[in-house]
């Protein structure tokens, strides 16, 4: 039984999920610059080297067309209704005050970890 | 039905209803391409193992369901957590702490010491239960129902004296037992730049008269180290653990705690009620009753408190009581919500002096206690109390005594709300001068 993150691995992952977490949705937005639906998404992010559980990419789609950054439709491809995503005005604005952001901090990490 | 239809119906049940559809068609999707993923790797179908164990890998549908929840998935948050703990370790010591008293006492008192310990660990189990439970219910409430409660914003340093309440910890005694400190010792180095001299510099004068009391000290210690040296690293202080061998720093002495803020006072009035409360309806138990019978054994006289019908008592007191506590449970919740009003605070706090000076006039003048607990007269209770030289110790007169305080409190009480209701702000504080120099803005 694990009672917590007491291994260095097990230390490493939980900090490393925590620095991804933000990062996912950033490239999740992005990726939706182009419509796509869930399966070929998340194969495009691993593409890119962005793995992604579906237990994660499918409540957070979600979660972004709640929000009113995402827009969907049911259509018929290859014989099954799949649902395709793509990014709405309102998402395509927030990526880009969330890129400015990622930038910024990006810079700033760089600044720091080599002066 | 195939497993997939099996899987997404379990799941489908755990989902709100009006997101159902929705979600399953798209969940549905995500597995069928999957599982034909699988199936061009492998160049043929899926036994049923292997289709369950690609639906194992989605996941359990209580988790699956429970990613597509709105909200926390989380009772106790991070940020409530440290408060709950706080909460429920007072509480269990509390409850142990009183369970153990009244053990004691009834195996004083003689008796079936098997049945006191059975009627203590009852009731202490049956509390702990019930305060971890209310615990949780608050923390609930704070997390998911949208409760806001100011105290997270509007805490004060004068008002953290309580902590010092929860010293007593299973890792503090473990420390104190290998000779690493005392219970209670807080991380308090002498040799911090004298910021403030009128509340600080008794700490640094050990010979002074109100020196620390003695405590256990483990070996002999070398003097504090100079206060020049600590100086040139003040900010280090703070976060380096103590070195290993460190100058045992000496106490600062006891002073008086300073006036609680309406905050602090809202958060004890909350806690007070609501054990009172959940007292009073027998959720929690502290096993105080006793019988004639035993109190004659343990040498008290109970007279005529005795034919006090005691269950009939309760019972007419029952929603009076009950009113009161969650009258007070209220004043809580009125003073975090309301922190600065003071005079409507103070009226408050004079009506319920006045309940409690008027159950006390009640109890003196009309109550089935009557009999036992009016005087007429200095006389009478001089006879009363000569009833001491007896070997028994005689109830009435102490009950008389009980009742009296309790209008006496009850009173004060509710000049102490009168003054706030007046004046806008509390009396002058008894204690000494030198209080003054906490770092507290005046009212």
């Amino acid at each position: 039984m694990r009672l917590g993150a007491g291994v260095d691995g097990d230390l490493y992952e939980s900090l490393r999920m925590e620095l991804r977490r933000g990062s996912l949705t950033l490239g999740v937005l992005a990726r939706l610059r182009e419509e796509r639906y869930g399966y070929t998404l998340r194969q495009a992010l691993a593409a890119d080297g962005l793995e992604m559980e579906e237990s994660t990419l499918y409540p957070l789609l979600r979660r972004l067309e709640a929000q009113g950054l995402l827009v969907s439709e049911w259509r018929e491809e290859e014989k099954r209704k799949k649902r395709f995503y793509r990014l709405s005005p309102a998402g395509e604005a927030m990526l880009a005050r969330l890129l400015d952001e990622w930038r910024r901090i990006s810079a700033s990490l760089e600044k720091i970890i080599e002066p | 039905m195939t497993l997939v239809d099996q899987y997404l119906r379990a799941v489908s049940i755990l989902l709100p209803m009006a997101h159902r559809e929705d979600i399953v068609a798209e969940l549905r999707d995500t597995i069928l391409s999957r599982i034909e993923a699988r199936e061009e790797e492998l160049g043929r179908p899926l036994t049923d193992d292997e289709t369950e164990a690609v639906l194992r890998e989605v996941g359990h549908p209580l988790v699956v369901a429970a990613r597509y929840r709105e909200g926390p998935q989380h009772v106790v948050g991070p940020a409530i957590y440290p408060y709950w703990a706080f909460a429920v370790k007072v509480g269990v010591a509390i409850q142990v702490a009183v369970a153990v008293l009244v053990l004691f006492g009834r195996a004083l008192a003689g008796g079936d010491f098997a049945y006191a310990l059975g009627r203590a660990i009852d009731s202490a189990v049956g509390g702990i239960l019930v305060l971890v439970g209310v615990a949780t219910v608050v923390a609930w409430l704070i997390e998911r129902q949208g409760f806001r409660i100011g105290y997270f914003e509007t805490w004060r340093v004068r008002d953290l004296r309580f902590l010092e309440f929860a010293a007593w910890d299973w890792d503090t005694l473990r420390d104190w037992l290998a000779g690493r400190g005392w219970p209670g010792q807080p991380y308090w180095s002498p040799s911090s730049p004298p910021s403030s001299p009128s509340s600080r510099s008794s700490s640094s004068a050990p010979s002074g008269p109100r020196s620390q009391p003695q405590r256990p000290q483990p070996s002999p210690r070398p003097q504090p180290r100079p206060r020049a040296q600590a100086a040139a690293q003040p900010e280090m202080r703070t976060y380096a653990p103590p070195p290993p061998s460190p100058p045992r720093a000496p106490l600062p002495p006891w002073q008086p705690p300073p006036h609680w803020s309406p905050v602090g006072r809202g958060v004890v009035l909350l806690v007070g009620g609501a054990v009172l409360v959940l007292w009073w309806i027998s959720l929690l138990r502290y096993d105080l009753g006793v019988s004639p019978g035993a109190l004659r054994a343990a040498g008290f006289e109970p007279g005529p408190l005795a034919s006090v019908n005691w269950e009939a008592l309760r019972a007419s007191l029952f929603w009076p009581f009950l009113a009161y506590g969650l009258g007070i449970i209220l004043r809580g919740v009125f003073h975090l919500a309301h922190p600065w009003a003071v005079r409507l605070q103070g009226f408050l706090e004079a009506s319920s002096g006045a309940a409690v000076a008027a159950f006390g006039v009640w109890l003196w003048n009309a109550s089935p206690l009557s009999a036992a607990v009016r005087v007429d007269g200095f006389a009478d209770l001089a006879w009363r109390l000569s009833a001491f030289q007896d070997h028994m110790v005689p109830m009435s007169p102490l009950a008389t005594i009980a009742v009296a305080m309790l209008i006496v409190i009850g009173l004060s009480v509710m000049v102490h709300g009168l003054w706030d209701m007046l004046f806008g702000a509390p009396p002058p504080e008894p204690w000494p001068a030198g209080i003054s120099a906490w770092p507290e803005a005046p009212r």
